[in-house]
């Protein structure tokens, strides 16, 4: 428990037309935890559940060893929100968002607001709707910044970015979890951001949880095995995740390719990316 | 909770020179083609209301979902409102009633009569409006919100016709207005109360 940030634990929640369904990961102190899947795969519901904006069925959410009821003020405090799009009143300044948060979040620490927007060059005194996407979301991160948050919980906060602005925002989240008690939960569907930062991965599918796993086992363990129909009745089921056939090669995941390997030297392996991972996982079979 | 009014107040106070200028340009027309004593009514009115569009622009930049987030309750947030919304029907009022007073003075027709039924009409068609759209501001979509707008008032004639066809079985009307308005402030004071103490606890369960 003391170990963890965000313990999420069978979080369900049931629409008509969709079901989050036992959902449970956490978020270790000092890492950064992606949250990938596809568009409706239950990502924002996840998010939205944790930081109670909708009400939950059933399951618990433990933020910094405090649950349900006891996620007060204190804790939110510690809390950064970071959401897709623009968060805050489009005709405020940043200079007038400072005066609405110092008297909303007790431990809002202006000099460093001011800093921090210095150092991301955005201009005080413009209004937000002036912004463009990329300077609103650093405005954002730097408002979740400026609170002493010691969790940021972001939901798309990459998307609709051109690559440098990404790249920006992905430099300040690894400085922010160089301090070891500060984690962070960013859901995205660009997988590529989190194969950059990311500490651990959850993938999540149809409002299930696929895996929860650490990147550098999904990076250095999972493979792709690409071969012919004659290679692909060869291998063995148990060894097989998942596979697709694309046109005449067959796409075979494996969780171990060292082994896989060496127990199919003729066929070809590559290392998966998290990308195919995720599309294989969506769009593949199980033999 | 300071805050989230200081917020509303940014907000309001970009269009506040549109809304003086009306005010301005109203209430030397209702001055000069009927009674300036209207003048109370038309900037509670105004100034109020503005306190409820404020809640379709934060649906519209994300910033109720935002809020819901910061270490304030959702209760407190919707809160919020409610003071914004009293406070700018007060200071409508007392502007319009400076204004009026003043005019009525030049004009020489100043009388307390006319100050106070105006004064209990300005609550009125602020209150019992803003009792009814406010938790229609937070219930429907903000694209629906003109909906809030409408059935607000409509529920606002309602309730003072129907408030006055009841006392007309018992006293004479036209001898008693003063009375009848005062009644219907009272009404329009207690619905106020009662949509703030419920809008709030109804609001903050639904999810966003």
């Amino acid at each position: 428990m003391k170990d963890n940030a965000l313990i999420v634990n069978s979080l369900t929640k049931k629409y008509h037309d969709f079901v989050l369904d036992g959902v449970s990961f956490s978020v270790p102190l000092g890492t950064i935890v992606g949250l990938i899947g596809e568009n409706g795969a239950g990502k924002s519901t996840t998010i939205n559940a944790i930081l109670g904006l909708i009400k939950k069925d059933s399951g618990t959410i433990s933020i910094m060893g405090k649950q349900n009821q006891e996620i007060d003020n204190a804790v939110r405090n510690q809390i950064g929100v970071v959401f897709d799009g623009s968060n805050f009143p489009e005709g405020l300044s940043p200079k007038k968002l400072n005066n609405v948060f110092k008297n909303i979040y007790s431990t809002w620490d202006e000099n460093g607001y001011f800093t921090l927007l210095k150092k991301l060059t955005l201009p005080a005194e413009k209004k937000v709707k002036e912004f463009s996407k990329g300077m609103k979301m650093k405005l954002s991160i730097a408002v979740a910044l400026s609170h002493q948050s010691k969790l940021l919980i972001l939901d798309e906060a990459t998307s609709g970015l051109d690559p440098v602005a990404r790249d920006d925002i992905l430099d300040m989240f690894l400085d922010f979890v160089q301090d070891e008690s500060n984690s962070i939960l960013v859901s995205s569907h660009i997988t590529s951001d989190l194969e950059k930062v990311a500490d651990y991965i959850v993938f999540i599918h149809n409002g299930k949880v696929v895996f929860s796993k650490s990147k550098d086992e999904l990076r250095y363990k999972y493979g792709i095995i690409k071969c012919g129909a004659a290679q692909f009745e060869a291998i063995d089921k148990p060894d097989i995740i998942t596979y697709r056939k694309q046109d005449y090669e067959w796409q075979v995941l494996v969780n171990d390719k060292d082994s896989a390997k060496k127990k199919y030297p003729k066929a070809v392996i590559d290392p998966a990316t998290i990308d195919e991972i995720m599309l294989l996982y969506v769009k593949g079979e199980t033999k | 909770m300071k805050g989230l009014l200081l917020k509303d107040f940014y907000i309001m106070r970009d269009s506040s020179l549109i809304m003086v200028l009306t005010l301005v340009i109203v209430g030397v027309g209702l001055a000069v083609l009927s009674s300036p004593w209207l003048l109370i009514s038309v900037a509670a009115v105004s100034l109020s209301t503005a306190a409820v569009t404020t809640i379709s622009n934060d649906k519209i930049t994300q910033w109720d979902k935002f809020s819901a987030t910061l270490p304030v309750s959702r209760t407190q947030i919707i809160s919020s409102k409610y003071h914004m919304y009293v406070l700018l029907g007060i200071l409508g009022i007392v502007l319009g009633a400076i204004i009026s007073i003043s005019v009525s003075v030049l004009n020489h027709s100043f009388d307390v009569n006319s100050l106070l039924m105006n004064s209990c009409l300005a609550v009125i068609i602020s209150l019992l409006p803003g009792s009814v759209n406010i938790p229609l501001s937070y219930l429907l979509d903000a694209e629906k919100s003109v909906v809030g707008l409408i059935l607000s008032y409509v529920v606002t004639a309602g309730a003072f016709t129907g408030v006055r066809f009841l006392l007309s079985h018992f006293i004479d009307m036209e001898e008693n207005m003063l009375l009848l308005y005062g009644i219907v402030t009272a009404f329009s004071v207690i619905a106020y109360l009662f949509s703030w103490l419920t809008c709030p606890k109804m609001v903050s369960h639904k999810d966003m």
